[in-house]
């Protein structure tokens, strides 16, 4: 996973596996956005698998983002990632929009 | 690291080594339940269901569906048993022991990427299914998560769950999406997260657990039930489940479906992003996100202020190769201290008195870094033994004889390459002892006035450095009349030749040996006990017999319990040094001439407090030039070998106590009669390890020899001495980078003629 910055918006292509063990990589890449005040768009079209470890990040993400008046999305979510979501709960805090 | 990178194969390594462990403990309480079906300990229950409990659930993580549906109605009986609802008898004992066996040929299925036939197996989960779930044809996987709720006995129950992790659960390989998983499989499930310990991203520890959950369960299924989703989280959490009531179900609103359709419950403006439903456009939304935590107070983590303390972690897991190598560069520090050691003495008095006292502390330290680690490669035995039941009670059925297996010492430790080594021996012993030792029926046994029930007993216990093991039976014992014609008839011995009990039971240990009248497919074709018996020496280690005709039979295996390093003497033998384990010294001695005497066969013997010690001329073995031939002015180390006899080996002086590391000569080289090993000295010289007993085979050999061919030459010594061994003599005094043996492999023995 790495960022693609395009203007001021970071682009992160999620790994189809979101174990625990690549959530300290997923980390860095976010705090890096957070550093440089970037929107974070996160395809997650590929996620074949999600953990509690990288939900958390990717919710605290959005909340940093968020709270400094930046835009966050995720866009092309894959079913996996949409389940994890709501299974953990935090499908509440997200809006459909169609 | 990429995801691209990242391979689940290290973590399926993982789970297959805790389920050979859990398998290990499972096969253990089985022994213990088939011992005593009558007084069952619920623990021993408590404990399968949990070992096939993990196996069902790392096996669900990795997707092995079959191992994971046979799992299921495995564990569903185990789970009827704990409760009481299914009596325990020899036959469900009987039949869990085979589900057990199934289990492990699932297991290691997985682990080969194949699958195993369905029909192989179908008898033994039909009669699971009949007794877990009254029903001959059950589809496992499917029911697996409605089983708890289809229970026409039980009522609906809302269960309110209050489930705060502690930030290291996840730390623990614990995932709470899992958890939830599992629960809503147990009925509906109404999840709502907190989030207030989430910590902003410039502060977020990846892999610290910060969110925590209330959930409210509706289902029919037990409170034990719910209990058992969290029961290998309960360390790592704070957990609550109580029971409401049923009429209470209505009244919750904030359901996923609901909040999946309506905007959230927020006090706060929202900020909706741009997102599209065909996109699956997920967009955080801010109004829901909490506020951050309050700030911890100076020097203590976010996290950890909102926690309770982290409890200890007693142990690790640590991959076997990380050991490995921690063990061999110990080993290279030994080597690098000795030889630093041996510099010393080439300083000034006044400088070699001071650096002395340094090498003093660091051989110290070095000693203890050394124990500390080979410490962590010490395993129970048990592991080898609760392999053990299961084939007595099988051979048993097999053989149509009764027998009862009794163990002792099963926690007596060893260093795991040596536990590694074990199994195959021990397992021929036991064959051994059930196929031969054993009357072969039981109504052999009440005519000679014994119990029906012969006993077999495996102990293991700590002995002079080394581990014993010893596998006794009360049999009919050796038939030494059938056993030494039988030697004659193949070939083994002469007729005429006159062996002492002693020797006559040791010739089961000859090469194509075997008394037995039909070949059975328990013990083999007779090769197995001299295999048997090469293995254990080539582990430096030896096995002898002891046998009362009518009474049993005792085998007694001695391990060194390390194959790493070795507490030695280094000897000199002309030029040549040699290293002598101490454990099997006794004692060293310079005889008088009126101590020695020759036998008729050439051999010399040592007269030492009124018993005869027969004497091994190392230069004569090993053709080494130079050597002090007198026994009166050499020295004779006297060191124990199998069956507790003595030996004398001839050596011109004793150098001095070293530990030495050993290095494999079957893996550097090849196997060299009467060396069992090579090591390297301070100086970076080449030095071997004796064999004692291979020593004592080979004089005895050369007397044999001397004493059937050639009696008129009573001058004439025989030198019997291996191409391996002559080679090996000859490249010991060159260093280690040089040692490059350039010989054929060939081992058989040549004999060398030499006059003294």
């Amino acid at each position: 996973m790495k960022l693609e910055v395009s203007g001021q918006t970071a682009t992160v292509d999620l790994a189809p596996g979101l174990d625990i063990f690549v959530a300290e990589e997923l980390l860095a890449l976010f705090v890096e956005a957070d550093n440089k005040g970037f929107d974070l768009n996160i395809n997650a079209g590929g996620v074949e698998k999600a953990s509690t470890a990288c939900l958390q990040i990717i919710h605290s993400a959005a909340v940093s983002c968020i709270e400094s008046d930046r835009t966050f999305q995720i866009t092309d979510a894959s079913d996996a990632l949409v389940t994890s979501f709501k299974d953990l709960g935090l499908y509440s805090k997200i809006t459909m929009r169609s | 690291m990429s995801t691209n990178d990242f391979d689940l194969d290290q973590f399926k390594a993982t789970y297959f080594e805790e389920c050979a462990e859990l398998l290990i403990d499972a096969e253990t309480r089985l022994a213990d339940l088939q011992h005593n079906p009558e007084n069952v300990d619920a623990e021993d229950l408590n404990a399968i269901f949990r070992v096939v409990h993990s196996v069902k659930g790392g096996a669900g993580a990795f997707s092995f569906d079959q191992l994971v549906g046979f799992a299921h109605i495995y564990e569903a009986l185990l789970d009827r048993m704990r409760q009481g609802q299914i009596q325990i008898t020899e036959e469900i004992v009987s039949l869990l022991l085979t589900a057990n066996d199934i289990l492990t040929n699932l297991i290691q299925a997985a682990q080969d990427g194949i699958s195993v036939p369905e029909e192989d197996f179908v008898d033994v989960k039909n009669k699971l299914n009949l007794l877990a779930f009254g029903e001959d044809d059950s589809s496992p996987v499917e029911d697996t998560e409605t089983t708890a709720t289809s229970d026409p006995d039980k009522g609906l129950k809302k269960y309110l769950i209050s489930f705060i992790p502690k930030p290291e659960l996840l730390q623990h390989a614990n995932e709470p999406l899992l958890l939830v998983r599992e629960m809503k499989g147990l009925g509906d499930l109404t999840t709502t997260v907190n989030t207030d310990r989430l910590p902003n991203i410039q502060k977020l520890v990846s892999d610290e657990a910060y969110f925590s959950w209330n959930f409210e369960l509706v289902s029919e299924c037990s409170l034990n039930d719910v209990e058992e989703v969290f029961e290998f989280v309960t360390e790592d959490c704070e957990l609550e489940i109580t029971i409401a009531s049923p009429d209470d179900t209505s009244d919750q609103a904030d359901t996923q479906e609901v909040s999946e359709t309506s905007p959230p419950q927020t006090s706060a403006p929202e900020k909706s992003l741009e997102t599209t439903k065909e996109q699956a456009v997920a967009a955080m939304q801010a109004p829901t996100i909490p506020s951050p935590p309050p700030p911890a107070a100076p020097g203590q983590a976010p996290a950890a202020a909102a926690s309770p303390a982290a409890p200890r972690v007693s142990s690790i897991r640590v991959d076997l190769d990380r050991v490995d190598r921690l063990v061999n560069m110990v080993g290279e520090l030994v080597i690098t201290q000795a030889m630093l050691r041996q510099q010393v003495d080439n300083l000034p008095p006044e400088l070699a008195a001071f650096m002395a006292k340094g090498f003093e502390d660091l051989g110290m330290h070095t000693r203890e870094i050394q124990e500390s680690v080979m410490a962590v490669r010490m395993q129970p035995v048990k592991s080898v033994f609760a392999r053990i039941p299961r084939l007595v009670r099988e051979l048993a059925a097999k053989l149509g004889k009764k027998v009862e297996l009794e163990t002792s010492g099963e926690h007596t430790e060893v260093d795991k390459t040596v536990i590694e080594q074990l199994s195959d021996p021990l397992i021929h012993m036991i064959r051994n002892s059930l196929d031969h030792g054993i009357e072969e029926t039981p109504e052999d046994r009440i005519k000679v006035g014994k119990p029906e029930l012969a006993i077999v007993n495996l102990s293991a216990e700590h002995r002079s450095g080394r581990i014993h093991i010893i596998v006794t039976d009360d049999g009919r014992g050796i038939n030494r009349e059938r056993v030494k014609s039988k030697a004659i008839e193949k070939g083994i011995i002469s007729a005429d030749e006159h062996l002492s009990d002693e020797a006559i039971d040791d010739l089961i240990f000859s090469p194509g040996f075997s008394t037995a009248e039909e070949v059975t497919d328990v013990s083999g074709r007779g090769v197995g006990m001299d295999v048997v018996r090469r293995n254990i020496s080539n582990l430096g280690g030896r096995i002898s017999v002891q046998s009362r005709p009518g009474k049993g039979t005792k085998f007694v295996m001695s391990l060194p319990l390390t194959l790493a390093v070795l507490d030695g003497m280094v000897v000199a033998v002309g030029k040549e040094k040699f290293i002598i384990s101490l454990t099997s010294i006794i004692e060293s001695l310079r005889p008088a001439k009126t101590e020695l005497h020759k036998l008729s066969n050439g051999a010399d013997v040592v007269s030492l407090r009124g018993e005869y010690i027969r004497l091994v001329r190392l230069h004569r073995l090993f053709n080494i030039p130079n050597a002090q031939k007198d026994p009166s002015k050499a020295l004779v180390v006297v060191v124990e070998i199998e069956g507790g006899k003595q030996v004398g080996i001839l050596v011109d002086e004793l150098l001095g106590q070293q530990q030495v590391v050993i290095k494999s000569l079957e893996e550097n080289y090849d196997p060299v009669d009467g060396i069992s090993a090579a090591t390297i000295l301070g100086n970076g010289m080449v030095a071997l390890i004796l064999d004692v007993d291979g020593l004592d085979a080979m004089a005895r050999q050369v007397n044999h020899r001397s004493d059937r061919n050639d009696l008129e030459n009573e001058n004439t010594d025989t030198t019997l001495l291996s191409e391996n061994s002559k080679s090996l003599i000859q490249t010991a005094d060159i260093s280690e980078e040089k040692v490059d043996i350039p010989l054929s492999k060939e081992t058989q023995n040549l004999e060398v003629m030499e006059q003294n």
